[in-house]
């Protein structure tokens, strides 16, 4: 790299490349880490019981598409089928909101598979649960914005469960009616755990519907 | 991810003048620190090769002095010896000019002088836009707030909601540009002192190189000047 000496204030332009290049790329990395600093502050307001999204759970009826109102087989059909739910919706209150529990889990109703009910019409069909002490599940935060346009809704949640518990793919089967909330409900519900569902005993991949409730108090 | 907080929100949320404030801050930032970065090796350079000239002196011969000093890239000293050897051959080869009339000492100056004003002005490029920047950025920060704040304001007095979280929230945001404003200008300002105060350094130097230079080509020696290894500029 010898310069001639007559041009000892050149700049060579792979010197700017690279520079604006290297800056660049720094400026980039602090603002992405700005910004995950930022979006994962505990926000304090979110950590009381003003707003929470809430969880309750919805009986989803796994039934061959063939539109029979038949109960399904006994014989576990590994193939899944678009489950046809029911649109009973029991709003389950958060079973631990006067217990000093910590306020994460106090959002986070019991999604308890209603099998008592007798509604499933199989009789050893258990739903995946995302209710479990161990799984600590997160309940969405309730986004700024949304909450600052006092945007409420229901989101319900479709999501397949695999045979370990996670899920496997979400997505939004009821819109609230607000993209940011909808969003919200499916990144938090991703990051869930799920006691799967059993078919016989044995557990089984299926698809599971779960409303998430976001309400402004 | 949608964060419900943070830059992103601001972007999502902001109208295009907080937008183009943000998009503003940005652009000055890496302006000023491609600057920062590019001046810095340079005057660093430029500083070795002002501490190096002394070696000039310790050559036998001119052209030995010139090879010693070229080796360096980007020399200004090396600039500055053959300014002053043109300088000398030029007059001495010239005898139907007007500069004829100036005898060899004041041509000399007068071409080392050229020199030396052309160095000093390449060392201050850019440092204007470091200038600018430093004394600027904050105010424009200051901008984004005050007119968010402003948005906020008039935002609760539609809706009348006057929860802690209406306030709050947005006032709270905006206050990140006023935070970016003085990110993008301490750094500027700073940068800005320690190119400055570098550029003196150097241009002592090649004062003094000048002066060590003229006094060899008028009289053949150099002139042993009491202030030489110091290093404090006068």
């Amino acid at each position: 790299m010898t310069t001639s000496p007559l041009k000892p204030h050149h700049i060579s332009p792979r010197r700017w490349r690279n520079t604006i290049a290297a800056v660049l790329l720094v400026h980039v990395a602090l603002l992405w880490v700005a910004q995950s600093q930022l979006a994962e502050l505990p926000a304090s307001d979110e950590s009381g019981k003003v707003v929470m999204a809430d969880v309750v759970s919805d009986i989803p009826n796994p039934a061959p598409l063939t539109h029979a109102k038949t109960a399904p087989t006994a014989t576990p059909t590994h193939t899944l089928t678009k489950s046809v739910t029911k649109a009973d919706t029991p709003a389950l209150t958060p079973n631990n909101s006067d217990t000093q529990e910590a306020a994460a889990s106090s959002a986070e109703a019991a999604a308890a598979p209603s099998t008592a009910s007798g509604k499933t019409g199989s009789p050893s069909l258990v739903e995946p649960s995302a209710d479990a002490d161990y799984l600590k599940n997160p309940p969405p935060g309730y986004p700024r914005i949304s909450r600052r346009n006092g945007e409420q809704g229901t989101v319900i949640v479709r999501v397949f469960i695999s045979t370990q518990g996670t899920p496997e793919k979400a997505e939004v089967r009821t819109s609230s009616g607000f993209a940011r909330l909808d969003q919200a409900a499916l990144e938090a519900v991703h990051r869930w755990r799920f006691v799967p569902g059993r078919r016989n005993g044995t557990p089984e991949a299926m698809w599971f519907n779960i409303p998430v409730r976001f309400i402004l108090e | 991810m949608p964060a419900s907080f943070g830059f992103s929100n601001i972007w999502l949320q902001g109208d295009w003048v907080t937008r183009s404030i943000l998009l503003l801050l940005l652009g000055m930032s890496l302006a000023s620190w491609v600057v920062i970065f590019i001046k810095a090796l340079d005057t660093w350079r430029h500083k070795e090769n002002a501490l190096n000239s002394e070696q000039f002196w310790h050559c036998t011969s001119l052209a030995e002095g010139l090879s010693v000093l070229s080796q360096r890239p980007n020399n200004l000293f090396h600039h500055l010896a053959l300014t002053g050897q043109e300088a000398t051959e030029h007059h001495q080869a010239a005898q139907k000019q007007l500069h004829d009339r100036l005898d060899i000492s004041d041509w000399l100056t007068r071409s080392l002088r050229n020199g030396i004003d052309d160095h000093t002005s390449h060392l201050q490029n850019w440092l204007s836009i470091l200038a600018s920047i430093g004394s600027t950025s904050p105010f424009v920060g200051l901008f984004g707030t005050v007119w968010g704040i402003y948005h906020a304001l008039v935002n609760i007095g539609t809706t009348g909601n006057v929860g802690i979280d209406a306030v709050a929230g947005p006032i709270g945001e905006t206050l990140i540009m006023t935070a970016l404003g003085l990110a993008v200008a301490i750094p500027a300002v700073l940068g800005y002192n320690a190119l400055v105060r570098g550029n003196k350094f150097i241009i002592a130097r090649m004062n003094r190189f000048a002066h060590d230079l003229h006094a060899y080509f008028v009289t053949g020696a150099r002139v042993h000047s009491s202030a030489q290894g110091a290093s404090h500029v006068v």
